[in-house]
């Protein structure tokens, strides 16, 4: 399930790197990791922090946000339509009922997830671009 | 379940510390869309970019609840 998501990040990776380098040639690198207007010795903090951000939790955000939201929102359905089948077929009495609040729910969370999906797939595009325009930015 | 154990729970702790925490980056969120609400009240005719930036602002604060729901699966 991870596979896909994971593509579309490393892709989004590989572009905003290519684009920093194409631009800026190894001075990209140095601009991400060392960046000016820091005092020399806050390199010490600023330069592995910089380096966990951009390197490292940037893919890794953008391929766990669509995985997640995807998990979350099935997590979210197999919890609304289970209970709507045992309130059907296993409740008795009153709790019958229940099914139908249950079934409602499913089916409302189904519309939300589709609205989820087009709102993500904005978002990575957004965040893509924004990625690559701070690696095509020029050095303050 | 024996009566000295009157309140014996089962399940698992992981679950109440990704309550806890959920809690920050819905205060986050919260807070990015208020802000933009605002501003947006204040000059409506800049709604288009304040909203394209609520959105980053939301992609970057939702990411620290989708580490702590990816949590589990890595270190499992």
């Amino acid at each position: 399930m991870i596979g896909i998501p994971l593509v579309l990040a490393a892709a989004a990776y590989v572009t905003f790197i290519y684009a920093g380098v194409k631009r800026h040639g190894m001075g990209f690198f140095k601009n991400a990791l060392f960046p000016s207007g820091v005092p020399v010795y806050f390199y010490t903090l600023v330069t592995p922090i910089e380096f966990l951000s951009t390197f490292i939790l940037r893919p890794v955000t953008l391929a766990l946000r669509l995985l997640m939201n995807m998990v979350a929102g099935h997590l979210l359905l197999v919890l609304c339509f289970s209970a709507t089948h045992f309130f059907f077929f296993q409740a008795e009495g009153i709790f019958q009922f229940f099914g139908a609040g249950t079934l409602l729910f499913g089916f409302a969370f189904t519309l939300f997830e589709i609205l989820v999906s087009v709102l993500q797939a904005y978002v990575f595009t957004l965040l893509t671009t924004v990625y690559i325009q701070l690696a095509l930015a020029d050095e303050h | 379940m024996d009566a000295v154990n009157i309140a014996e729970l089962s399940g698992n702790i992981a679950v109440v510390g990704y309550g806890l925490a959920a809690i920050g980056p819905g205060i986050g969120v919260g807070l990015v869309v208020s802000k933009t609400i605002e501003s947006i009240a204040r000059q409506p005719e800049l709604a288009g970019r304040l909203q394209v930036t609520m959105w980053l602002g939301i992609a970057f604060t939702e990411a620290l609840a989708l580490i702590g729901l990816a949590t589990p699966f890595i270190f499992a």
